[in-house]
């Protein structure tokens, strides 16, 4: 305890005496560096208690700041290698510069002027090491050995840039840090990533490149020796990270691995613009299931050049024939929807029409559907426009089969292996419309 | 103790070929003013000259440029001569040709830096403005695959009407694919570029705009962009960027890059048509403190008499007033076009 508060006295006197020193205009850093011990022991403790409350830095060299004068007269005999004028030079000269080389004094250390200066201070600096080893104050290992460590201060100085070149980089590469990849850029990397590779703004090959090196840094970060290297609380944020970046990646994968988007031309062709035409006419009368004779005739001609147009577009190759067999399922759907009820306009007595349970239909219908799903999968040409069309209805039948009596046990495993696979097969169709837009 | 005198930086265009032809294009030899045929020297006399400037310059960094430097056949073994010669190479290519058998060729580390142009994230204003089919394509791949072997790439954006729109998208997409940094350079005209200049040069507005968002795409993401070619601080308010790095001209310092040709040509700059001499015939230090040179470093527009800092600055771009209106005395033409708006620093 005693010993802290000399300490702390220590401290508050040199604070005072470098208060004084530099009222009365004194260098502190001069004073700090000569003198009587005890004066540069106070001085450089106050300067140091200045530095640590930010009110004093190292700052700009500029050619004003001086380190002692190098010294022509040859060593005295009996003089202590310390207090040489050689050895201060060389002391003080050694300290300025390798803080600069070091980087300690930031990039830019110093202007041309104090860069120039400094750089003639280490030039005599060899001439001190010259003198000292003449005058045997320096054995020959010791004056090469500084000789050769002077070589990497000079080096060391002269690649640090004085402030007036601060800008000028015109067009020479920037100076930058080295390249990683910190957990802080791959946690926003990935989600642009991720976006551009679902909008395909740059080439699935490239993408694929670019999952190379995140996958790396993933595998990395699973290591457990690696996740050590974190101080504790940032533990559970690089998992974080890592588990974020696993499931993007897992999500660029799937749509890279997503069938390729067909060409765009089936939306603007004659033929499609007539199978359009035929939904466009029967969807309002199958979703209310009620419309007149004429209205029932007009549609089973939209039909019969609807399926004609599918024909076409199937011999074409513009469709798959998995999209083709599903739409014309589809358009046949829409058809018996339009027909559940007798037509507004006649007498028909209702026995007429026998009608099987909406949920039948469904089940019915899904079955009928699922080969035709898989094909259209495994075909791997899709239309997000034909998808729009043959989604919706698929989704209205799965949600009709939960309705089905409970008390038919055989049926109802049906309908749940039937569920089961339609859903699987939807799932996948959503994922490679999601990739084709 | 006596120390050689050194020039840090030096610019070797391997080749005049190029398989781009980008609206942009500064290289002097497009210039309207006509420039010496010039014929690539053999592998040799190609080593052998650069042997001499190394000798005589002591620079320790040569960035590779062309044409396209990898349409070169040699180039590899200029560039192995550069590392067993102790000199850092960074590589600016378009990218086209880096194939992953010719990145197995650069690496491990061969090359401190790549630099590679990534104009737009819209593939047709990229390759409308490379002047090729599928450049996007290419480039983005050889980003990406030089990622993968863990190089250090520098994408860089030249700043023009065509594609400041998407300079943000831009950004997002080089930082996606893991530059290290973007050079966003404002068009500098000269070459195949000043006939180009009605259709790409950008206002000044425009641009300030884009810096504005390039600051904060900086922040953000905390990726480094340096704008290299020089904004002048008389028609943009360069300081209350905090996050960006700013270039002058480094004409007559040590970090000037002195450019050579294919045929050891000497010239101020990339940029600058002057022909300072023949590294092969004259040495390198009588070629920088001849008059040519010291004409070039002195040039200064009356336009910047009395601003503060027309010292540092020096006018601008000195190399595209010679290559536009035939003297580095003349004032920049970005700068001469928007003259009305500029505020000299007092």
């Amino acid at each position: 305890m005693p010993y802290r508060a000399l300490n702390g006295l220590l401290v508050v006197a040199g604070l005072v005496l470098a208060l004084v020193l530099v009222v009365l205009g004194a260098d502190l850093a001069l004073a700090a560096r000569t003198g009587p011990r005890w004066k540069r022991r106070l001085v450089a403790a106050g300067l140091g208690l200045l530095a640590s409350l930010g009110l004093l830095s190292a700052g700009c060299q500029s050619a004003e700041s001086t380190n002692p004068a190098p010294s022509t007269a040859a060593p005295a005999t009996g003089q202590s290698l310390a207090e040489t004028p050689q050895w201060k030079h060389l002391a003080a000269t050694w300290t300025e510069a390798e803080e600069v080389a070091s980087g300690r004094r930031g990039p830019y250390p110093f202007d041309e002027a104090g860069q120039k200066k400094l750089l003639a201070d280490l030039a005599t600096v060899g001439t001190d090491i010259d003198a000292l080893a003449k005058a045997g104050q320096l054995n020959d290992a010791e004056a090469g050995l500084l000789r050769e460590d002077l070589k990497r201060l000079v080096a060391g100085v002269e690649a640090k840039r004085p402030t007036e070149m601060r800008m000028a980089t015109c067009y020479e590469p920037m100076m930058m840090q080295p390249a990683h990849d910190s957990l802080a850029r791959l946690e926003a990397r990935l989600p642009l990533l991720e976006s551009l590779a679902m909008d395909e703004k740059i080439h699935p090959d490239a993408v694929r490149k670019v999952l190379t090196t995140i996958e790396a840094d993933v595998a990395y970060l699973d290591a457990e020796e690696h996740l050590n290297e974190f101080p504790p609380k940032d533990r559970p944020a690089a998992e974080k990270t890592r588990d974020a970046a696993r499931a993007a990646l897992d999500r660029v994968k799937a749509r890279l691995a997503a069938p390729p988007a067909a060409p765009d031309k089936l939306a603007s062709s004659k033929d499609w613009a007539v199978v359009i035409h035929y939904w466009q006419t029967v969807t309002p009368l199958a979703e209310s299931g009620l419309g007149t004779e004429k209205q029932r005739e007009d549609a089973a001609k939209c039909l019969a050049a609807a399926t004609e147009a599918i024909k076409r577009l199937t011999d074409a190759s513009e469709l798959s024939e998995g999209e083709s067999g599903l739409l014309l399922t589809q358009a046949q759907c829409l058809q018996e929807d339009m027909y559940r009820n007798p037509p507004t306009d006649s007498f028909i007595a209702c026995y007429d029409i026998a009608i099987s349970p909406p949920q039948q239909q469904s089940l019915d219908r899904l079955s009928a559907r699922l080969p035709l799903l898989k094909k259209m999968l495994e075909a791997g040409k899709l239309h997000p426009a034909v998808i729009e069309k043959i989604l919706p209805p698929i989704e209205a039948d799965l949600k009709q089969l939960p309705y089905l009596p409970e008390n038919y046990p055989a049926e109802m495993r049906e309908v749940a292996a039937v569920r089961a696979e339609v859903e699987q097969v939807l799932t996948d169709l959503k994922k490679a419309v999601d990739g084709t837009k | 103790m006596i120390r050689p005198r050194r020039h840090e930086s030096l610019v070797f265009e391997v080749t005049q070929r190029c398989n781009h032809a980008c609206l942009h294009c500064y290289n002097a030899w497009k210039n309207a003013a006509p420039y010496p045929p010039t014929r690539e020297l053999s592998t040799a006399d190609t080593l052998a000259m650069l042997g001499k400037v190394l000798d005589e310059s002591s620079a320790r960094l040569i960035s590779l440029s062309g044409g396209e430097p990898l349409l070169r056949a040699d180039v590899y073994e200029i560039i192995d001569f550069l590392l067993e010669r102790g000199t850092t190479v960074n590589l600016i290519t378009n990218g086209s040709l880096l194939t992953d058998k010719a990145i197995a060729r650069l690496i491990p580390d061969k090359i401190s830096v790549f630099e590679l142009p990534l104009l737009s994230i819209d593939r047709a204003v990229h390759d409308r403005m490379s002047g090729s089919a599928g450049a996007f394509d290419r480039m983005t791949m050889a980003l990406a695959s030089l990622k993968a072997a863990r190089q250090r790439v520098v994408a860089v954006f030249v700043a023009t009407r065509l594609n400041l729109p998407q300079w943000r998208e831009t950004a997002e997409l080089a930082f996606a694919l893991g530059a290290d940094g973007i050079m966003f350079n404002r068009f500098n005209p000269g070459g195949e570029g000043a006939r180009h200049v009605a259709e790409l040069q950008a206002s000044p507005a425009e641009l300030q705009a884009a810096l504005d968002a390039a600051e904060e795409f900086s922040r953000t993401y905390d990726f480094p962009i340096s704008c290299s070619i020089a904004m002048p601080p008389c028609l943009f308010d360069t300081a209350r960027y905090e996050r960006l790095t700013f270039g002058f001209c480094a004409a007559g310092t040590k970090r000037a890059y002195y450019t050579i040709d294919p045929a050891g040509r000497l010239r101020p700059c990339n940029h600058s048509p002057t022909i300072l001499g023949n590294v092969r015939e004259a040495n390198f230090w009588d070629l920088i403190d001849g008059p040519a040179a010291r004409d070039f470093v002195a040039a200064r527009p009356e336009f910047c008499t009395g601003c503060r800092i027309e010292a540092a600055c020096q006018g601008c771009c000195k190399a595209a007033a010679e290559a536009c209106l035939g003297s580095p005395h003349n004032l920049d033409p970005f700068l001469s076009a928007n003259a009305a708006r500029a505020v000299k620093v007092r």
